[in-house]
């Protein structure tokens, strides 16, 4: 196990040190990326487009620059954005608890319902309730969740926003959970959004595993020792057919975190990391887009290994190893 | 005194002093039926993103000038008041308009005394607040230095940050400021109206101070009390606030809070639900006309100075021939463009725009006419000329840029295509003669509310530059740029203004380096109780003017 954890720390080493290179080679190769330029406005006096390199060490190497900028990321001093001079690190904390928010709440409701819809169908397979959730499954996986969410925004907080059902449905934003209800209301679309884009998929991988599960030998022999139908579902099937779910859900989870969110948050104005990362790449401002690519990098690697860590616990065939 | 007589004194007394209470209220509440404006109640604004600063030194984008313009003021500003009314300078801290020596060399100013920064600086201003606000702007690597590089010592001072800028002369104790200039400049007042010559107090941290709330602070009617980036502002009085001129308004509103990161979408949404009074930021252009038939005295379209137009660059075939530049804009319907940008414009020929006061005059010096257009090109020796044109990937210009190509090939030129690069890095490149486009669809917003800005700037071949130029087309003709240079020379005035009008109508004669399309117009969406909005090509709306009614 601790050579395993060992292992892991070091692929995380190394995937976030090449992430970041990669980053700040491409900031530096692209036309238009020229921070020096941007610094000095719109009437460029080439003295200060100098003294701006000299000041903020642009004129340097770029290993140099690499490095002189790794290190205000890992010390936090004077790690500021090109585009409007503010702290980097202070912006990204302020941003982890909104993106938290919208991407466990939306994890929470797809994997019940992706669960639950696919239990129905696995269970009534081939008939109409079974084809009528396969054609939602099929809508919500084709469904751009950026679409999606800009149209639920306009019907259900302007055009139908009269309406009782959908009247308390704020227009977007964030408030805090110190405020619950009003947390919870601010984050109802976000999270109906994520999660019906991904209910589909899940309740189709649900179904398919449920129906491997029950064609086994096992099933067949609960079932002819005369287990009733919803205790071989319980306690046999869904066990084992939840297995895929849990790995899925883990690498999913962690991509949400680190990336997906930057779809859903511009459309709803969370102003979690999502947003800060449209932003930046918007800007081509590097050292937010740095701050965050490692960011994202980082749970993506950190849910990968849980993922590894949990599956032994659900399966004891597998083996850490 | 008889307890009788005290009585009927004490009565009179009393009577006396309701009556004078009574006419006050009276004269108070007349004056504000008769403008109408309301004063106190929290504006609920926002914004889509943070401005880019809010350390009047740096800031250069017109979301934070909105706000340094209501917490900060220099020795002169532009006037309150809309459109071509805002292009005027007048005096802020300063008594009055200056006096001029030397052949306009010379600029004397005395200040008003008692006018005091908020706290906690909490100390009246002084003329060498003024001169460490520009000797700042070279510390902190602003990009407003170049348009004070005309002071004496400017120049000097730029290369080794010591001694001071020798051309700015102060007395503390008279209160007067005179600046030096090494050759006249008729727009020097304008530059020392832009926030980057608003006082600030002696000893500001070398440093953007945009987050720093013990110095973000100035001498206006607010002070940004909270600024936390992402998230939002807070604007509120300033407590050492007293009017000195009818110039330098109180502001009406108690308080600003301005949410940080809303966007366009879901601000049209706030503000019809009550929940927003101001967005700063245009209302998006899918919404509009919507937002027009149901709420049609709540959206506003406002002319900002600017001019969107196609370059043609000069340098390269075929726009090199006068012939083929002319064939382009008779062969443009401006109108058509218009419509393809939303009617969010006025068409137009002109490089100045019509909120420049006296300075703009409408010509059409080419009509629309496909035919002259296709001569033109038969004439040039020009069909069949290759032609790439360039334009942001941000709607509606590629249909913009689309609509010019279809054009271009209709009158004989073979335009290869459309090349579409991200807004992001568009005008980088496009102001860099190292990729030098042949044809561009771009735009220029004021710095300043004078004709110097947009005509030097963009066509005076002397200001073509590497990097960063503004002269998109290259138009480099020596009779314009002599015509441009003795301008610059002539005080601010009726004569400057009719001068840069000529010039600009002989520019599209002479040379027709650009296919000019039009003004742009701001729409604005705001809540019923919001009025008093004041726009200008500076600041847009003005935070001063506002009123919320009850």
């Amino acid at each position: 196990m601790i050579a395993f954890l060992a292992r892991r720390l070091f692929g995380l080493v190394a995937v976030l040190f090449a992430i970041s290179v990669l980053v700040f080679v491409i900031f530096n190769v692209i036309p238009g990326g020229d921070p020096a330029l941007r610094l000095a406005g719109r009437r460029p006096t080439q003295e200060n487009i100098a003294q701006i390199r000299k000041a903020w060490g642009f004129d340097k190497p770029l290993p140099v620059q690499y490095l002189d900028m790794m290190k205000k990321l890992f010390t936090g001093k004077n790690f500021i954005s090109y585009q409007n001079q503010t702290p980097v690190l202070p912006a990204i904390a302020r941003g982890i608890p909104r993106t938290l928010s919208v991407a466990i709440g939306a994890g929470v409701i797809w994997l019940f319902f992706g669960i639950l819809l696919g239990v129905l169908s696995g269970v009534f397979q081939g008939r109409w309730v079974d084809r009528l959730l396969t054609v939602f499954a099929l809508v919500g996986i084709s469904t751009p969740v950026f679409w999606l969410g800009a149209v639920m925004l306009y019907l259900l907080t302007f055009k139908y926003h009269h309406v009782g059902a959908f009247s308390w449905i704020p227009a977007g934003g964030y408030v805090g959970i110190r405020h619950p209800l009003a947390w919870a209301e601010h984050l109802f679309l976000p999270w109906m959004t994520l999660a019906l884009v991904e209910i589909g998929f899940y309740s189709r991988v649900v179904r398919s595993s449920l129906l491997e599960a029950r064609a086994r030998d096992y099933v067949r022999t609960a079932r002819a020792k005369g287990v009733p139908a919803w205790r071989v579902l319980t306690h046999h099937t869904l066990r084992n057919s939840l297995l895929p779910v849990i790995t899925l859900f883990g690498l999913d989870f962690g991509a949400t975190v680190g990336g997906t969110v930057i779809l859903i948050e511009p459309v709803f104005g969370i102003e979690g990391i999502g947003q800060y990362a449209q932003e930046s790449v918007a800007q081509l401002d590097l050292p937010p887009l740095i701050a965050l690519t490692l960011y994202g990098a980082f749970f993506v690697v950190v849910f990968n290994t849980l993922v590894d860590l949990i599956h032994p616990l659900l399966d004891p065939r597998v083996r850490v190893s | 005194m008889s307890r009788h007589r005290f009585a009927a004194v004490l009565v009179a007394v009393c009577s006396v002093a309701a009556l004078v209470l009574a006419a006050g209220t009276a004269a108070r509440s007349h004056h504000a039926e008769s403008t109408g404006a309301v004063d106190g109640g929290v504006l609920k604004a926002a914004i889509a993103d943070n401005p880019d600063h809010l350390d009047t030194g740096i800031g250069f984008a017109v979301e934070g000038w909105e706000l340094t313009e209501a917490t900060g003021n220099g020795l002169v500003k532009f006037k309150d008041a809309p459109g071509a009314g805002s292009s005027l300078v007048v005096p802020d801290l300063a008594v009055a308009m200056p006096k001029l020596a030397d052949g306009g060399k010379t600029y004397s100013f005395t200040m008003h005394r008692g006018v005091r920064f908020a706290p906690p600086v909490d100390r009246a201003v002084l003329p060498s607040d003024i001169k460490y606000a520009i000797e700042r702007l070279y510390h902190v690597n602003s990009p407003g230095v170049g348009f004070y590089t005309n002071i004496v010592g400017a120049s000097g001072f730029a290369k080794t940050l010591k001694g001071g800028i020798s051309g700015i002369v102060v007395d503390d104790k008279r209160m007067t400021i005179t600046f030096h200039l090494q050759h006249p400049d008729g727009a020097f007042l304008d530059v020392l109206a832009m926030p980057f010559a608003f006082a600030v107090p002696k000893g500001m941290p070398y440093r953007d101070i945009s987050t720093d709330s013990k110095w973000r602070i100035g001498t206006g009617p607010y002070v940004i009390s909270s600024y936390v980036p992402r998230q939002k502002i807070v604007l509120v009085r300033n407590p050492n606030f007293k009017q000195w001129s009818p110039n330098s308004p109180r502001g009406h509103l108690n308080e600003i809070d301005i949410q940080i990161g809303v966007t366009p979408e879901q601000a049209v949404n706030e503000t019809i639900n009550g929940q927003l009074d101001w967005y700063i930021g245009a209302v998006p252009t899918d919404r509009l006309s919507e937002l027009k038939a149901r709420y049609p005295s709540q959206v506003h379209l406002f002319p900002r100075n600017n001019d969107t137009y196609f370059l043609l660059n000069e340098r390269r075939y075929p726009f090199t021939k006068l012939a083929v530049r002319q064939a382009a804009n008779y062969a443009t319907d401006k109108k058509a463009l218009v419509k393809i940008f939303g009617g969010q414009g006025v068409a137009s020929e002109t490089v100045v725009p019509p909120g420049f006061g006296s300075a703009y005059r409408e010509h059409t010096v080419y009509p629309y006419d496909l035919a002259k257009a296709k001569a033109l090109i038969a004439q040039a020796g020009a069909a069949g000329a290759k032609v790439q044109i360039w334009a942001p990937n941000t709607d509606p210009a590629p249909k913009a840029a689309q609509y010019e190509a279809s054009v271009l090939s209709s009158i004989g030129l073979d335009v290869t295509n459309v090349k579409l690069v991200d807004e992001s890095v568009y005008y980088d490149e496009l102001l860099s003669q190292k990729t030098d486009p042949q044809m561009a669809l771009t735009q220029f917003d004021q710095d300043y509310p004078e004709g110097e800005d947009f005509v030097d700037t963009m066509l005076n071949g002397e200001n073509i530059t590497q990097v960063g130029n503004n002269n998109t087309s290259n138009t480099n003709d020596p009779v314009l740029d002599k015509l441009i240079d003795q301008t610059k020379l002539l005080p601010l005035g009726a004569k400057r203004n009719a001068a840069w009008a000529r010039i600009d109508k002989l520019f599209m004669v002479r040379d027709a380096g650009w296919v000019p399309i039009m003004h742009r117009l701001e729409p604005k969406f705001v809540s019923a109780r919001l009025h008093g909005l004041v726009f200008t090509g500076s600041y847009f709306e003005l935070i001063p003017e506002m009123w919320l009614s009850k």
